[in-house]
């Protein structure tokens, strides 16, 4: 699954990200890498814009475009 | 005295800026805003007996070619000359800003760290083991608070023995499989003494990732061949351990991987918190459905004080010119020489110096915005919508700015970091009707559809004024700006308290660069326009104004041009209002004024403006006229901060052919549709 398909408060595990280099390499540098956890705090009403927050700490927004590039696995809370 | 020369470095929102006021602890010297958008600042200062230049570069996450930020940053820690790095970390949150550290800490040079925010830290329970990080880093790393102003003195002597004799290179290892190829590349550069810009080892790492501009430098040297034959054999040895050829991802997962494995050994973390400030701001700011009311009440607190508070001072401002002006008009005697200093020259500084308080209040809005972390809920809110136009979800800051004054919303995209998304904005900004079109809707409007219910009319003008900067975008979008849609991944900064020096001198920044790079340029088309709309002089007895202005070089043109704007229902005099207009849209009205008033006959010197327009002007050719207003280019203040945020003059050039084309083919449509169905 990617991480357009999970719901607000859902915890994921990042697999693997595809997209352009440039798009990936903005992610490693914001902590998003693979194996990292994180949590999907809120989205725009229509979904067309996901904040995540990282275990870090660190939040993100993506647009739902993005999200459909980062491949996760669901997870409990924070492990 | 020796000089010490610091670049500063840091990911955004960690108070690097706010750091080094405090660290100078003097008024500062800044200046140096070169660049378009991004603008490095240079600060000055002397401390322990030593002068310390510090380049505070713009907010990077990462060293790569990504947003203008970091090529900057980048640029200058690659090409220019310095003897160290400071780089600031938000303590906070470690993990992410070791990333950048990670980059750093590969170009061997003297670095130190500053751990800054490390009271926030301590309030939520964070725990650095900042020797234990030195340690492991192989640099030192100082605790800093910017804003409780503790560790300052520390960080200070910290830099001067580091300057002084600190070690370039750092103990920063890649897993054994990656060593073990970069020791290969770097043994093969030695073995042939080939010259590298920075350390062996730095040129193999860049090799290893197949880094463009490291391929050029080595691309004369004879023994190329043999270089790809050891990059081709490190490549597949990487690709049998990893399973990927994906170099710049196994070098980034490996840095993070660094990065994760420091934290581990230097931080804790005693407890987690609940629900944090930030957190419990956003339940309300950027709320599903009360967000955008919120957003929409800002801004409308923002452009009544930009527009209603401003004009005070603007009107202040407007009369004291007219005063000096007069004055010494009638100290030089009121001749030719009078009238290039009060009407062109002074006139085109007051010009200038008007939008200051609009530019000064908009700006502090602005940044308070920025700096406090809101921005990026407004583009998180507005995105959706925006994005479909290719526009930012933050374009909507400019856009309706724009309403306004174009100028202000024009050095408002900055807030833009995609040149894409920026540069749409500013192409179709002067779609949006600013106010000074007004005086010119009000009086065709009045004049030609008075009882037609005018503010309907007017609110329509403005509206398809947006729906075409929308529709614009869309198509520049798919034509001119195609190609690979840059990503959008941003960070949703903690809300903090704006510093109220920072935001003086940020706010102080732009207006003085405003003053100086507009301000020239409108200096000379203000002389310009006043030269061709009075010269030459005709030394006739009971010539009208009317007559003389026909006669001007203004005039002559207006007459050249008038066959371009005769498909559209304009006469030269019409023609000759637009093209004063491109000093400024108020002239529009004040030209037709002069063309149409006094002619012809005595009997009609007493008509009134409206009747006279009523009586030589068709109605297909109003409402033709009103869509050219719309649509056609912005004054010359706006043009020239224009040239200002894109940086070059052709793109002026391209959006005075984008409107004049835009604006041409829509009035000529409208003309001959109203015409054809008879109005």
């Amino acid at each position: 699954m990617t991480l357009n398909d999970m719901k607000i408060d859902d915890c994921g595990i990042i697999i693997k990200l595809s997209g352009c280099p440039e798009f990936r390499k903005r992610l490693y540098s914001l902590g998003i890498t693979k194996d990292s956890v994180f949590r999907v705090k809120r989205t725009t009403i229509q979904r067309s814009v996901f904040e995540i927050e990282m275990k870090s700490g660190t939040r993100i927004a993506l647009r739902r475009g993005e999200t459909k590039k980062i491949k996760v696995e669901l997870c409990s809370r924070y492990e | 005295m020796q000089q010490i020369r610091i670049a500063l470095v840091g990911q955004p929102n960690v108070g690097k800026s706010m750091l080094i006021n405090s660290l100078g602890n003097v008024t500062l010297k800044t200046g140096n805003f070169s660049g378009v958008t991004v603008e490095k600042k240079e600060v000055t200062f002397v401390r322990n007996g030593y002068k310390f230049v510090v380049t505070d570069l713009p907010g990077s996450y990462s060293l790569s070619d990504f947003t203008l930020e970091e090529k900057v940053t980048k640029k200058f820690l690659d090409d220019k000359q310095y003897d160290l790095i400071l780089n600031v970390i938000d303590s906070t949150n470690l993990e992410r800003n070791l990333f950048l550290t990670t980059e750093l800490l590969l170009l061997d040079q003297k670095t130190v760290i500053a751990l800054n925010m490390i009271d926030e830290a301590e309030k939520e329970e964070i725990t650095i083991d900042e020797e234990q990080l030195s340690a492991i880093i192989g640099k030192t790393a100082v605790k800093t608070s910017a804003v409780k102003k503790t560790g300052l003195d520390k960080l200070l002597s910290t830099l001067i023995s580091e300057f002084l004799n600190g070690n370039e290179s750092s103990k920063i290892l890649f897993s054994s499989t990656l060593e073990e190829e970069i020791t290969n590349i770097e043994n093969f550069i030695k073995k042939y003494n080939i010259k590298c810009r920075r350390s062996s080892r730095f040129a193999a790492i860049h090799l290893l990732q197949g880094n463009p501009e490291e391929m050029q430098e080595f691309k004369s040297s004879p023994y190329i061949v043999e270089l790809f034959d050891i990059l081709k054999t490190a490549h597949k040895h990487i690709n049998i351990h990893y399973s990927s050829y994906e170099l710049d991802e196994i070098f980034s997962d490996d840095l993070n991987a660094f990065a994760k494995g420091v934290v581990t050994e230097t931080v804790s973390i005693k407890k987690k918190k609940g629900k944090t400030v930030t957190d419990k701001i956003d339940t309300i700011m950027i709320h599903p459905v009360i967000g955008l009311p919120i957003f929409l009440i800002l801004m409308w607190i923002l452009f009544q004080a930009t527009f209603t508070l401003g004009a005070v001072p603007m009107e202040i401002l407007d009369s004291l010119f007219s005063t000096v002006i007069i004055s010494i008009k009638e100290f030089l005697g009121n001749g030719a020489l009078a009238s290039v200093v009060g009407d062109g020259a002074l006139a085109g500084v007051a010009a200038v110096v008007m939008f200051l308080p609009n530019i000064i209040i908009l700006f502090t809005g602005i940044s308070l915005l920025e700096t406090t972390g809101y921005m990026s809920r407004v583009a998180f809110l507005l995105d959706g919508f925006f994005h479909r136009f290719g526009l930012h979800g933050k374009s909507f800051i400019p856009l309706v700015t724009g309403f306004g004054c174009t100028v202000p919303a024009y050095m408002a995209t900055r807030m833009l970091k995609n040149k894409r998304e920026r540069f749409i904005t500013l192409f179709v900004l002067g779609f949006v009707s600013c106010s000074a079109k007004l005086p010119i809707y009000v009086l065709f409007i009045g004049t030609f559809f008075a009882g037609h219910n005018a503010g309907n009319l007017l609110f329509l003008i403005y509206i398809s004024g947006v729906i075409f900067a929308l529709f614009a975008s869309k198509v520049l979008k798919n034509t001119v700006f195609k190609g690979e849609e840059e990503p959008f991944a941003m960070e949703m900064p903690k809300y903090r308290m704006p510093s109220a020096r920072l935001l003086f001198h940020s706010v102080m920044i732009q207006a003085l660069s405003y003053l100086k790079k507009a301000g020239t340029f409108i200096l000379f088309a203000s002389v310009l326009v006043w030269f061709t709309s009075n010269y030459p002089v005709i030394n006739e007895e009971n010539i009208t104004r009317s007559e003389a202005l026909e006669q001007s070089y203004l005039g002559q043109f207006g007459k050249i041009t008038a066959p371009f704007f005769k498909p559209l229902g304009f006469d030269w005099r019409m023609g000759v209002a637009l093209e004063a207009g491109l000093a400024a849209k108020e002239v529009v009205v004040s030209t037709l004024q002069i063309l149409y008033a006094d002619n012809d006959d005595t009997e009609n010197t007493n008509k009134s403006l409206t009747e006279n327009l009523r009586r030589r002007i068709s109605i297909p050719a109003a409402v033709s006229f009103i869509v050219f207003v719309m649509l056609y280019i912005p004054c010359f203040a706006a043009a020239a901060v224009f040239v200002r945020e894109t940086g070059k003059f052709r793109y002026l050039a391209y959006l005075f052919l984008f409107t004049t084309v835009t604006a041409w083919v829509f009035s000529f449509l409208v003309f001959n549709i109203t015409k054809y169905i008879g109005m």
